[in-house]
């Protein structure tokens, strides 16, 4: 069975340390261990020389071709499908400034939230002013004004030709009511 | 509070923008926007191209998987979770195609790796993998600074799990932790494999040097 030396156990700990990446105790450690080992001091020495080497190899470029070769070969792919994710990229412009993560995104939610609430209450609001069943008579008052204005002329409103058309000795309850169910008018 | 708003700066120089973060790019890659996957190819085809050129040594093929790497983020970008940052995942994509190059093509057979076998098939006497002899011939000296075709001689000879996190680390300047997430090993391993291979290195390297 090999048992290991000090040395053996300790040279792991010298290439962390050539990388950099030893805490203090480690570090103290491994400097104790070398200023009293030449076999390691040596070791040491010699993968730090070798990591500034490797850091210094010279960098090769691909051909002048590659772009061009791509740009082929990614034309006969076809084409990703990505639809746009939800985000809030129409709101990038207004979010750009404020700062990122949990801050930036509720208020991008706090204002989401608010338009799509805010365009509930308008949406329920118009349909209960225009619903039948919620205000008869204030449609009722609509679609009279609407005949009067219609009669004064009565050639240059096409649409109100239906309006005024209706006899108008009705008695004006009925004639709301019938009104109000006739939405080609409206 | 400075972080925060910095974090996502962009760096202008005489008005045009020069550094968009990775992040926005691939943003604006999601959104459909092709000129910035052309920025990321112009960002990133240097370095990987040199990365798969020393894992294959062969520079026709590194041209090819090179384009292959972009041509699988551009196909899969969707799946890109942004757990890691877009060098990590270029570079395990490349360190995948790497290995599926590899497993294809035969000419590397000569320099098939396992954990089981020495590292040099033609010298019995060499060491293996996992334990190398950090004592190997300490009278000699590693005195002359090597030459960068020395170096790259010598990194052709290691076996190639030891060669990707010499390269990933001393080259790249890539951490421990994005290293593990780009060969998928645990930490432990990838500080294994970089001593194993800058203590092989050594000693190819000081061969070289005593002729």
């Amino acid at each position: 069975m090999h048992i290991m030396t000090n040395c053996e156990k300790i040279a792991p700990l010298i290439s962390e340390y050539v990388s950099g990446t030893l805490n203090s105790k480690e570090i103290l450690e491994v400097q104790s261990h070398i200023g009293r080992c030449a076999e390691c001091a040596k070791l040491a020495e010699d993968l730090q020389r070798l990591s500034e080497a490797l850091r210094s190899i010279p960098s090769r470029q691909p051909s002048l071709r590659f772009d061009e070769s791509l740009t082929k070969k990614l034309a006969q792919l076809p084409k990703p499908n990505r639809k746009p994710r939800f985000s809030f990229g129409g709101l990038g412009s207004v979010f750009a400034l404020a700062p990122r993560g949990f801050v930036r995104q509720s208020l991008a939610l706090a204002t989401a939230a608010a338009v799509v609430i805010g365009g509930l209450v308008f949406e329920l609001n118009t349909h209960s002013n225009i619903s039948s069943s919620s205000d008869p008579g204030l449609l009722a008052s609509c679609v009279q004004q609407h005949r009067i204005d219609a009669a004064a002329q009565p050639l240059s409103d096409l649409s109100a030709q239906a309006l005024t058309a209706r006899p108008d000795a009705q008695d004006p309850k009925s004639d709301a009511l019938s009104d109000i169910n006739d939405t080609e008018n409206l | 509070m400075i972080g925060l708003w910095a974090r996502d700066a962009v760096t202008y120089k005489q008005g045009i923008c020069v550094d968009y973060p990775d992040k926005m790019l691939v943003n604006r890659c999601l959104a459909g926007d092709d000129s910035a996957f052309s920025e990321i190819i112009g960002r990133y085809k240097g370095k990987l191209y040199n990365y798969i050129l020393r894992m294959t040594s062969d520079a026709e093929d590194a041209e090819d998987l090179t384009q292959e790497v972009f041509i699988r983020m551009y196909s899969s970008l969707d799946s890109f979770r942004k757990q890691s940052s877009l060098n990590t995942w270029l570079f395990r994509i490349a360190s995948n195609i790497c290995i599926d190059s590899y497993r294809r093509n035969k000419k590397h057979k000569a320099i098939a790796y396992s954990l089981d076998e020495p590292a040099f098939s033609d010298d019995s006497s060499e060491t293996t993998h996992e334990a190398p002899d950090v004592s190997y011939e300490p009278h000699r000296v590693f005195m002359q600074i090597e030459t960068a075709g020395q170096i790259e001689m010598a990194l052709k000879k290691l076996p190639e799990k030891l060669r990707e996190v010499v390269l990933l680390f001393d080259v790249e300047g890539i951490s421990y932790e994005e290293i593990a997430q780009i060969v998928d090993c645990p930490l432990g391993t990838v500080k294994s494999r970089l001593f194993n291979g800058r203590a092989q290195l050594r000693k190819l390297l000081t061969d070289y040097t005593a002729g």
